[in-house]
């Protein structure tokens, strides 16, 4: 199985081969075009950026990865076409060059290492109250 | 310990381990939590029973029939029953504490799609005219490779440009001819795409997954301004919750981290970076979001235990709308120093800037005009009295989130839209506020609950008056649209199209290289005089016309609700103008159809030149 940051890797020259090769308009180019830009760069920043471990790996995790992967293509987009626009030097080839290496130096690069650790599991944590079901306020703040 | 002494290392690490699904962690338990009950059941049955009855209101809709309070008066009795059937099997599944994370985003996804998938269903052709007018600005971004000459008022967009940019690329990556076709879903595919960092939002609070749940329903429920649409704000709003959700994820109250976490209280590198990219996007996209992101900051930044995290981030976002400010929008900002200056000294004409006037407004509108400002109201009392009965939401960083707009509130009108900005920005934080003073499961969780669905349907009810009572004014028939393409395909560039009000799809179309006069923004006496005697009224924006640029006067069905509804210029002021130019010479019908009327003017002495 082909690891996901291959993928990532691999999508911006997909993308800009869909966007060179295909018709305008065409169902395969608007589904390569849109998944790459919408999900991609996105996705590796965010890979690359992450704090280890992630958040216990729950749902938050899962759900912050979605929300950085839209935010942060989205956002890496912005960074790329505002300047070749504001220079006059757009083009579709440079800015989709442009993402699709940014995305692939993202996506191969080794992760950081953040500084969110677990503290050593030994550590007893005394005074601290069990959980309140259901109960998110601590009661003795009430 | 060799940990930071943080609210949620002690007391407070109720709130952060408050994880366990239900009560006890025994073999008996698990296994009851395997039986699906009754009320389980009809949770379950009730949200596709309510999808499958909201789909099979819509069938057959009269859009004609809007006036006074638009989609309100339209919509079958069946689309009301599927709401409340919607509001109820939400109210059920929050009363089980065992309810899967599933069943509440389906029931929250199916609120996004009643409210806002709804006028996409059921009109022909994209709402709202400052869509259409974002879809012309993308189009002229295109045309012109960048910035757009000769913008005059629209030259903003040149100076934030973010959107559009990035609107532009990606229609051409896709080979699409138009921005329209997904511009029309943007108000429920952008709603659906803001729960995600909402959640994250509410999730850097508590970890209680009803609380959360409910704190999206609330925001839902009552978000009525409608900065949904296809914008620069509705982008810039949703990277700046992202942005906040991030910036309480990372401060040491944060729920995220879990019991045995060592807080750090820093930024990773890594995640700072990401931050700042955000940052850019916005600074770069929208005028007024930064602004909103600054004074959110700041206020974090007040408990002394903030600063760590959220200075770094105040200082970024600091450096870069400053260098934005200084660099591309530099024209924009040295020309209105002076406007904002003013404002600043004039606080409280800002604040009601906003306010319709109601006395010229149709007796609908003035009832659509009460019930949002009522609604909008109760949520800011609602979130009050959270702040008082819930002590345990003080020590969050909601409550200073609420109050984050009032400093931008006072320094500018913004075009009178400030009021209702300010309400959006403050709404997130808000509706958790509310959602912790009603979800509150002490003593019989269930029978409170239930108990709060007429205050959900009130909500809700608040919402769909403000959300759909000016739709007779925001929807446009297939004939409207022809008429304006019509105008765009046919006027010669130097032209200038006149028409009573913004509401005519495709007024902006190749705004470049036409002039553009709308009566309903001129001074009371050219009003005045228009509406004395429609002909000589016009005349001094179409003196200038020549055949080679000639001038056309648009009218069109949407055009007479609005100002029906604005009550800016008389009702009847449509049915007179085009009477008048009817027999007035000059004037000559160039298109005609059901629902629109372009008449073309190109100066007394040159004849018909038709």
């Amino acid at each position: 199985m082909i690891p996901l940051r291959w993928v990532l890797a691999l999508s911006g020259w997909a993308a800009l081969a869909a966007v060179t090769f295909l018709p305008d308009g065409g169902v395969l180019r608007v589904a390569a075009a849109t998944a790459f830009l919408v999900v991609c760069p996105g996705l590796a920043a965010s890979r690359w950026a992450r704090s280890a471990p992630p958040y216990a790996g729950d749902r938050t995790a899962l759900l912050e990865a979605g929300v950085l992967g839209v935010v942060l293509s989205l956002s890496l987009a912005v960074l790329v076409v505002v300047p070749l626009y504001l220079s006059d030097t757009f083009t579709i080839t440079r800015a989709l060059v442009a993402l699709a290496a940014v995305t692939s130096v993202l996506a191969l690069v080794p992760r950081r290492l953040g500084r969110r650790r677990l503290a050593p599991r030994a550590v007893p944590d005394a005074g601290t109250p069990t959980a309140v079901a259901d109960q998110p306020e601590p009661r003795a703040s009430e | 310990m060799g940990k930071l002494p943080t609210l949620t290392n002690g007391p407070m690490a109720a709130l952060t381990s408050a994880v366990r699904r239900w009560p006890g962690s025994g073999a008996t338990d698990r296994r009851g939590s395997n039986r699906t009950t009754p009320r389980q059941w009809t949770a379950r049955c009730v949200l596709p029973v309510a999808l499958a009855l909201w789909l099979l209101s819509l069938r057959h809709v009269d859009l004609g029939g809007m006036r006074d309070y638009g989609l309100l008066q339209v919509l079958p009795v069946l689309f009301w029953v599927a709401l409340a059937l919607l509001t109820l099997g939400f109210c059920l599944a929050l009363t089980d504490r065992r309810t899967a994370g599933g069943w509440f985003a389906g029931y929250v996804l199916g609120l996004i799609a009643v409210i806002h998938a709804t006028p996409t269903l059921l009109f022909p052709t994209l709402r709202y005219s400052w869509a259409w007018k974002h879809v012309a600005v993308v189009d002229a971004v295109i045309r012109n490779r960048g910035t757009v000459p000769h913008a005059e008022k629209l030259d903003i967009y040149n100076q934030w440009p973010g959107f559009f940019d990035l609107n532009a690329f990606f229609m051409q990556a896709t080979g699409l001819d138009s921005a329209l076709g997904y511009a029309t879903w943007t108000p429920p595919v952008f709603n659906a795409v803001l729960l995600a960092p909402l959640l994250l939002l509410y999730r850097t609070v508590t970890r209680d997954r009803r609380l959360i749940w409910g704190g999206a329903w609330i925001f839902y429920s009552c978000s009525w301004v409608g900065q949904d649409y296809f914008a620069p704000q509705a982008f810039a709003f949703l990277l700046f919750v992202t942005v906040i959700a991030l910036v309480m994820g990372q401060l040491p109250t944060s729920a995220l981290y879990r019991p045995g976490d060592i807080r750090t209280d820093r930024w990773p590198v890594g995640r700072f970076v990401l931050l700042v990219l955000v940052q850019f996007a916005i600074i770069c996209s929208h005028p007024l979001t930064p602004l909103m992101l600054l004074s959110a900051l700041v206020v974090l930044s007040i408990p002394r235990r903030n600063r760590r995290v959220v200075l770094p981030a105040l200082g970024s976002a600091l450096v870069l709308t400053a260098a934005w400010d200084a660099t591309v929008a530099r024209p924009y900002i040295s020309d209105n120093v002076h406007d904002f200056l003013g404002s600043l000294l004039q606080p409280d004409s800002n604040v009601v800037s906003g306010l319709a006037a109601l006395g010229a407004a149709p007796p609908g509108q003035v009832v659509v005009s009460w019930v949002d400002r009522s609604l909008s109201a109760a949520v800011f009392l609602l979130a009050a009295i959270a702040f008082l009965a819930r002590p345990w939401v003080r020590r969050t960083g909601l409550p200073l989130l609420v109050l984050a707009p009032l400093p931008i509130l006072t320094a500018n009108a913004y075009g009178g839209e400030m009021i209702f900005r300010a309400y959006l920005f403050a709404l997130p934080a808000a509706a958790f506020l509310i959602a912790a003073l009603l979800f509150k499961w002490g003593k019989r969780p269930r029978l409170r609950t239930l108990a709060l669905f007429p205050l959900l349907l009130a909500l809700l009810g608040g919402l769909v008056f403000g959300y759909y009572g000016k739709e007779a004014a925001d929807y446009f028939t297939k004939s409207e649209v022809a008429a304006g393409r019509f105008l765009a395909a046919t006027a010669p560039p130097g032209s200038t199209i006149v028409s009573l009000t913004s509401t005519v799809p495709g007024l902006y179309l190749r705004y470049d290289e036409n002039l553009r006069v709308q009566l309903d923004q001129q001074d009371i006496e050219d009003r005045r005089r228009l509406v004395r005697n429609p002909v000589e009224g016009l005349e001094p924006f179409v003196e200038g016309a020549t055949p080679a640029r000639p001038a056309y006067i648009i009218l069109s069905r949407a055009q007479a609700a609005d100002t029906y509804l604005r009550g800016v210029l008389p009702a009847d002021t449509m049915q007179r103008v085009q009477s008048a130019l009817a027999k007035g010479s000059g004037y000559i019908p160039v298109y005609r159809s059901k629902d629109a009327v372009v008449y073309r003017y190109q100066g007394t002495k040159s004849g018909d030149g038709s």
